[in-house]
């Protein structure tokens, strides 16, 4: 079907004018109503003869008018062709609207202006969902400054506490280690073992202090490494030496399996000391009288891995997956004479993951565990 | 005899120390603060002193800032006994003389003991 050129035009009005969720309306080179749809009627609410002959600024805010925007999009439709603008516009009953305007400049064929294509479309819905979305990005935003600052003054408070706990019962250690190391007089059997005994639950409650400080310091992220060379080897036969009283009273046979070469990594040797006595310490208290523990050293491309595997009690699959989580106490056969916060592999975790290594754990019911620290070593180490 | 500069705020645990030192047969000038620490190691000499850090008036860093040690009497031995395990403090002290850091909250007495022990010997 060929359509004559009057015909064109005629098609061309019929198809702006039928538009509805669009205003396309133009201006005259100097901003004042040239046309109208049906769009525009809708959306601004204006017959055709109310606002043709009007100067387009009616439908900005007092505001912009005093700014002289709508001069100013003029100029820039001008000088680039078209502007693109959002903001609100006024409707004819005085409501606004939130607006997507596009003006484009129109020249004839000689590059002179003859006037500006104007089209406006109603976003005051999807400004609203963003609007809503906004707000509700900034409550988040404030409530989690607001967990922050709480989580800040927990760890600042049990921090504090801890230090104030320490110093008394670091007291009642001094005084009862005195009386049980025999200056103030001889005591008999029975005063020193219920002497005894307390000292040994205060001395319980000053590791409880400990532990929290350490997992304080730990969730804070107040732990700064100081990374030195440390041989595994050595350091743990140091940790053994060091708690060879105990295996001795629980009969318990340690031995510790070397490479042929002395292993070597970067760790923070204070730290990895405490992560080793924690497990070596919990393999021997949950293995019974007269087990056997493990403790051996490997290397695998980038990674050492210390492995402290003992004849336990063993530990089910349920409770694997709570080992660590802060104040997990796993219950066994030997749970309820063991003493622990429930702190000690949470931190021995964190430290080891701040070490870029991690530690795992293979262990069932009834055949002993072993649990296993990898640590980056050689070229790549961390 | 002996002669231990014992400096800690708590007045309990100055005055277990106190009693287990003087048992010991060692002479003891127990001191509340850096500041009336500072005064005793003006007028006396030393074989060690005991520094806590945390005290009020003049904390055991400042205490090491004002007697310079190191200088002032090279021969008397400092031991840090005090509840923190890590830390700038620590390290000011470690930096500022002192020879070795113990946690008071892990020694019993006959680790003190042995502690004093070890090094006045040295």
């Amino acid at each position: 079907m060929k359509l004559s050129p009057n015909e064109q035009v005629e098609l061309y009005r019929l198809l702006v004018d039928s538009v509805q969720d669009y205003a396309i309306f133009m201006l005259d080179p100097s901003g004042n109503v040239a046309s109208w749809n049906r769009g525009a009627q809708k959306l601004k609410g204006y017959e055709p003869k109310e606002i043709i002959g009007q100067h387009f600024s009616n439908f900005y805010p007092q505001v912009d008018r005093d700014n002289k925007k709508p001069e100013w999009e003029l100029a820039e439709a001008i000088k680039h062709g078209r502007i693109e603008d959002e903001g609100w516009r006024i409707k004819k009953d005085g409501s606004r609207f939130w607006a997507n305007v596009i003006i484009t400049a129109l020249r004839d064929q000689e590059g002179e202006l003859v006037g500006f294509a104007k089209v406006t479309r109603d976003l005051t819905e999807r400004k609203g969902h963003e609007d809503t979305l906004q707000l509700a990005n900034d409550q988040l935003r404030h409530q989690a400054a607001e967990l922050e600052k709480l989580n800040r003054s927990k760890d600042e408070f049990i921090s504090l506490a801890s230090h104030q706990l320490r110093t008394p019962a670091t007291g009642v250690k001094q005084f009862l280690g005195l009386v049980l190391e025999g200056y103030a007089g001889e005591l008999s059997e029975q005063q020193i073992e219920f002497l005894q005994k307390a000292y040994d639950s205060n001395d319980r409650q000053i590791d409880l202090v400990n532990s929290l400080l350490r997992v304080a310091q730990v969730d804070a992220g107040k732990v700064v490494l100081h990374p030195t060379e440390v041989e595994l080897g050595s350091l743990i036969t140091d940790v053994i030496e060091e708690q060879k009283d105990i295996f001795t009273e629980r009969n318990q046979n340690i031995e510790v399996a070397k490479e042929g070469n002395p292993t070597s990594l970067k760790a923070d040797k204070a730290r990895l000391r405490m992560v080793l006595e924690n497990l070596i310490d919990n393999a021997s208290k949950y293995t019974p009288h007269g087990g056997h523990i493990t403790v051996s050293v490997s290397t695998k491309k980038d990674t050492c891995t210390i492995d402290i595997r003992d004849s336990g009690v063993g530990i089910d699959k349920a409770s694997l997956s709570q080992l660590f989580t802060k104040f997990t106490r796993i219950q066994n056969d030997l749970s309820d004479s063991v003493g622990g916060s429930g702190l000690g592999l949470y931190w021995a975790n964190k430290i080891i993951l701040l070490h870029g290594g991690e530690i795992s754990v293979k262990s069932n019911p009834g055949e002993g565990s072993t649990f296993s620290i990898h640590l980056p070593c050689g070229d790549n180490r961390g | 005899m002996a002669r231990i500069l014992l400096v800690e705020d708590e007045k309990m645990l100055r005055e277990a120390f106190t009693i287990m030192l003087r048992a010991n047969n060692y002479e003891v000038d127990p001191a509340g603060n850096g500041q009336e620490a500072l005064e005793l190691w003006k007028k006396n000499t030393y074989n060690l002193v005991l520094l806590d850090l945390m005290m009020p008036v003049l904390d055991g860093v400042g205490f090491l800032r004002e007697a310079k040690p190191r200088t002032s009497a090279p021969n008397t031995r400092i031991v840090t006994l005090s509840n923190l395990s890590s830390g700038e403090m620590l390290q000011a002290a470690l930096t500022l003389g002192a020879h070795r850091h113990e946690i008071k909250a892990n020694l019993a007495p006959k680790q003190v003991i042995n502690l004093v022990r070890e090094e006045i010997a040295a």
